[in-house]
């Protein structure tokens, strides 16, 4: 029998993090020097970075011999600056429906839907901890949400009774096994306690059943996911999460939502505190649909892809863009990601340098000549369109709403593949555009000459050069991703270049973009860290730095498969644990 | 007014002004609410945004009155020749944005906010919000609405931006700092809350039950969030602590709109003249010109029913990018907002465009006060006497000036404002001075308003308070 916990750290971070390492012969530099770099570069942009979201990590180890029982696991999280401490996170609307699904059923998300107020993504996910407050709006959405579902509850269906004497103990029942399956562990008896006050309100055994379930999907135990620890002062810099705990973080990255069964049983048996017992539960998770979606929304967030439908599109300049052509779209970048991550099966490079086979037959306006038959298979040049940045719904959702977009597309590029911080626009700025506006409708120039403008404004250049030459670079994709090779009877020239990244140099068209892209050491430390945002729900401290370029030298090692990531994370000893701050 | 009376300071007021130096001229004292005796008038706050074409929205003279001589503001024309409703409307001149200190996000969102606040933006989740709480629900709390049956609603017709950037700017109603209160769209939901159940009787002691079923809920979700607090480290309480709140305020607002003030006779079971339109759609104005109109007529019928205590209405998000299809306006470039309001600086022919956007505002705030003219309300007065609408816009110009924000207020106050039919131009004022007038024409006695304790009262208004 393997130990428990404390053997998480045979994968201990203490081990060197090997700062230089190879993935399909790319440059062997350090990773979060890199990054760092660009931060340095874009500071000279204004002059004055707000944010840099990666800093070289500041390994300390405070000696502290951690809790009994732990070995040598509180050494090796300390060492790597594991900045978290006790936690509370409001779940997504995504995370909370997925759980309400569990419980009251699908039936249940579609009276809901649309009773929320609309909640910002940032940078690309939709479960950052910094968006996720409860608001007014959001209270009186909740609560609204929890009123309308409750009274559509069949109590005789949900908590069946035999008999009427024994609607008291029923409820008991009811209340506790309800409140498990939302909270993802045992209520505690005060916590039943409440519920069956409020129950009290109730004339009948149906209406109480009502507002059992009413208090539950409002409770604060339903919509956060915490990281405390048992209930007491520990006496050690690190402390373990309780079983509970880690099976709802598990969940939440793995399926969005509370624990299944099996798994709070486990965490019941205390059975996840062995590495083998983690790597069987990602295992036996990945393989379900609500985990190919949940890598589906990492692959869309790290991309920045919302819905492509939801793409503003001037009707006049893009009469094509039709409901039946947008859905197309979406299906065949939804079909695109999840054969590259392949139910975590698959590499993150392929996402850049493989090309579309799943193509609607609705795309085919958009692709045009583009497009051939084999075998009665259709076919993409993979010299022109390779890479999930060449699908007709990247471009589209990734363009303006009259043009192509250049300067929207090299920031996106920038920002989210590179990591580097770009600060908005300084204030003056509104002042300059209404000054000196771009005109969609002028036709005497491609797009490409009307943004050239910010070349020969030095207040313009200093930033807009670490961007705009992206974005210039796939100018033969319309704002609909159509080739083109002309605009406005003018040709097009989509020569474009990367500055200040460790693959720097000229490109042309978006599938020269991928290739320079897929070979980039720092792309692949910006995905891993976008992984970290995702799975962490929140920026990596600069203290945490070393534990992105730990995951990112394993992730190298495996060839960068996303399975891999996965269980790398998990294993790592700073899963089940927290920072004591008391 | 008593001399012996002193002003009711709010607690925030209170905290403030301990922090200022400036203290409240005794001249301004006297210009006070008495403690509200009577039911104040039914408020209306509305939202218009991007500004207005300055040159042609004010009246050429300064001193203008509706007694002795005709309007002649282009944008204004239609409200202010018509006979029922020129000589009930006042024009303030002269409000100017005033940032308190270093207000987050553009002109766009520190309007939105501020006007019905007089808080400066804080940075949230995806934008700007208002930096405290917004006139409409202070008065939730601090007003006296017995006879109204809800004491708030807050709605709009507006066009979501698709991605939820700038967040912050789907509702400028706001019961503290970034704690947004929705903006309710669905106007059939909101006849059926405000007329459906009027009655009294069973559907009233049905209504009462539910209340005190909620109310048992939230006091467990409460209890729950109070035991997690006690867990917490500093940082993540005062995340509880914001949960907390929005839930003591929901409660408020809850209670709020349950309540069992009289019914006028003829004022249940009121329906809208048009069934079936959709209200809901992210960035789908197509039916947002029909929506406008029936909820011009959803306040109107609210207004003089007495059902609401103030009901404030945006006209679409803060920075709204209609496109005015409905207008056809010749010429019209295919983004409104930015190829409208921003460059309206000089340019005849975007003027010419954009006075007619404007024009259509006009039209559409005449429909209202038409309405409300047309309610009898006894005494030979009409529900345009009897109540008092604010319109507002979140900036002066399109080019995101903030100087000479159009304001005008529509009605009489319930004899609150002693006279109408009148151009107010005192000089440049802080915006919070609006917010303060309107605290005092409502019974609340106050210096001042959100981030500005001491402004005092907007000069030149003919008021009775103690009406």
């Amino acid at each position: 029998m393997e130990p428990r916990i404390s053997r998480f750290n045979s994968f201990s971070v203490t081990e060197p993090v090997p700062h230089l390492h190879i993935l399909n012969g790319r440059s062997m530099i350090p990773r979060s020097s890199l990054l760092v770099a660009i931060g340095i570069v874009c500071a000279g942009c204004t002059g004055k970075i707000g944010e840099n979201p990666i800093a070289p990590g500041t390994p300390t180890n405070s000696g502290d011999p951690g809790p009994p029982g732990a070995g040598g696991m509180d050494a090796g999280v300390a060492a790597c600056g594991y900045a978290a401490t006790r936690r509370v996170r409001r779940l997504s609307q995504r995370e909370y429906f997925n759980v309400v699904s569990d419980l009251l059923g699908p039936d249940a998300v579609v009276q809901a839907a649309g009773m929320l107020p609309p909640e910002p993504n940032i940078a690309g996910f939709d479960n950052q901890d910094i968006a996720l407050r409860v608001s007014s709006a959001f209270q009186e959405g909740i609560a609204n949400v929890a009123e309308k579902l409750s009274l559509a509850v069949d109590a005789a269906k949900l908590a069946p009774c035999d008999t009427a004497s024994a609607s008291a103990a029923c409820l008991q029942t009811f209340a506790e096994a309800f409140a498990r399956k939302a909270y993802g562990r045992r209520p505690t008896a005060d916590e039943v306690e409440r519920l069956l006050t409020a129950a009290a309100t109730g004339d009948t055994y149906a209406t109480s059943v009502q507002l059992i379930v009413e208090t539950v999907l409002q409770s604060p135990y339903m919509l956060y996911a915490t990281e405390l620890g048992p209930d007491a002062p520990a006496s050690w810099t690190t402390v373990a999460l309780t079983p509970h705990e880690i099976a709802s973080r598990l969940s939440l990255l793995l399926t969005g939502a509370r624990p299944d069964d099996a798994l709070l049983q486990a965490a019941d048996d205390d059975q996840l505190s062995l590495r083998d017992d983690l790597t069987n539960a990602v295992t036996r998770l990945l393989a379900t649909p609500r985990a190919s979606q949940q890598m589906s929304l990492l692959v869309k967030g790290w991309a920045d892809l919302g819905s492509v439908a939801d793409a503003p599109k001037n009707p006049t300049v893009f009469p094509e863009f039709t409901v039946e052509v947008a859905a197309a779209m979406q299906e065949e970048l939804d079909a695109f990601i999840d054969a590259k991550v392949n139910s975590g099966q698959g590499t993150f490079v392929s996402l850049l340098t493989d090309t579309s086979t799943h193509i609607p037959a609705a795309l085919a306006p958009i692709y045009g000549a583009e497009l051939t038959i084999q075998g009665g298979v259709p076919q993409l040049d993979p010299l022109r369109r390779r890479g999930i940045l060449s699908l007709p719904g990247w471009l589209t959702y990734h363009a303006a709403d009259q043009h192509s977009g250049p300067v929207e597309r090299g920031l996106l590029v920038r920002r989210q593949l590179f990591c580097a911080p770009v600060p908005p626009p300084p204030p003056q700025v509104v002042e300059m555009i209404s000054q000196r506006p771009v005109d969609p409708n002028d036709k005497a120039k491609t797009t490409r000459q009307k943004y050239e403008e910010h070349k020969t404004q030095k207040f313009c250049a200093s930033c807009h050069d670490q961007f705009d030459p992206i974005g210039f670079g796939l100018e033969e994709m319309d704002g609909i991703g159509r080739y083109r090779t002309t605009e406005n009877g003018l040709p097009v020239d989509s020569s474009g270049a990367l500055v200040s990244t460790d693959v720097d140099g000229p490109f042309t068209g978006v599938a020269q973009l991928s290739q320079k892209v897929a070979e980039s050491a720092m792309f692949e430390t910006c995905f891993v860290w976008q992984f970290f945002r995702f799975a962490e729900s929140r920026v990596p401290e600069p203290s945490e730095q070393c534990l992105v370029d730990a995951f990112t030298a394993a992730f190298a090692r495996s060839g960068g498969h996303f399975r891999d990531l996965l269980l790398d994370y998990v294993a790592r000893p700073q899963f089940g644990v927290r920072k004591e701050d008391r | 007014m008593s001399a012996s009376f002193r002003p009711q300071f709010s607690r925030r007021d209170l905290l403030r002004a301990a922090g200022a130096t400036l203290a409240v001229p005794a001249f301004l004292k006297s210009a006070f609410a008495a403690p509200a005796a009577s039911t104040p008038p039914p408020l209306v706050l509305l939202m218009q945004t991007n500004g207005t074409h300055q040159a042609s929205f004010w009246p050429t003279a300064s001193t203008w009155d509706a007694t002795t001589g005709a309007w002649d503001s282009v944008i204004l024309n239609k409200l202010l020749t018509d006979p029922a409703l020129g000589p009930k409307t006042i024009l303030i001149k002269g409000i100017n944005y005033q940032a308190i200190d270093a207000p987050h996000g553009n002109q766009h969102d520190q309007g939105f906010h501020g006007l019905y606040s007089g808080f400066d933006t804080i940075a949230g989740p995806g934008g700007s919000f208002g930096g405290g709480i917004s006139l409409d629900q202070r008065l939730v709390r601090e007003a006296s609405f017995s006879s109204a049956k809800l004491k708030s609603i807050h709605c709009g017709v507006h066009a979501v931006n698709y991605n939820a950037i700038n967040a912050g700017r789907l509702s400028f109603s706001a019961t503290g700092p970034a704690q947004q209160v929705p903006c309710e769209l669905d106007l059939y939901a909101l006849y059926d809350r405000v007329f459906g159940s009027a009655g009294g009787g069973q559907d009233a002691e049905r209504a009462q039950k539910r209340l005190a079923q909620r109310r048992s809920v939230l006091d467990a979700v409460a209890g729950d969030l109070t035991a997690l607090e006690k867990r917490l480290g500093p940082n993540e309480r005062e995340k509880v602590d914001i949960h907390l709140t929005a839930l003591r305020d929901f409660e408020t607002r809850l209670s709020a709109r349950t309540g069992t003030g009289p019914v006028l006779a003829g004022c249940t079971g009121v329906k809208p003249s048009m069934t079936g339109v959709p209200t809901g759609g992210q960035g789908n104005e197509a039916n947002a010109e029909t929506l406008e109109r029936l909820f011009m007529e959803f306040i109107a019928n609210t207004t003089a029913c007495k059902m609401v205590g103030v009901l404030s209405f945006q006209f679409g998000r803060g920075g709204d990018h209609f496109h005015y299809d409905w207008l056809s306006i010749p010429g019209m470039p295919s983004d409104a907002h930015d190829f409208v309001a921003h460059l309206d600086s000089g340019d005849a022919n975007i003027a010419r465009i954009n006075i007619e956007i404007k024009k259509w505002y006009t039209n559409v705030v005449s429909d209202l006060a038409g309405r409300l003219a047309a309610f009898p309300q006894g005494d030979g007065k009409n529900a345009l006497d009897t109540s008092l609408v604010v319109w507002g816009n979140e900036q002066a110009t399109g080019p995101h000036d903030q100087k000479n924000i159009p304001v005008a207020l529509l009605g009489g106050a319930a004899g609150r404002l002693k006279r109408t039919g009148y151009l107010v131009d005192a000089g440049p004022q802080p915006h919070q001075c609006l917010g303060a007038t309107l605290l005092n024409i409502m019974g609340i006695a106050a210096t001042g308003f959100g981030g500005m304790p001491s402004c005092g009262l907007i000069g030149g208004l003919d008021l009775d308070l103690s009406a």
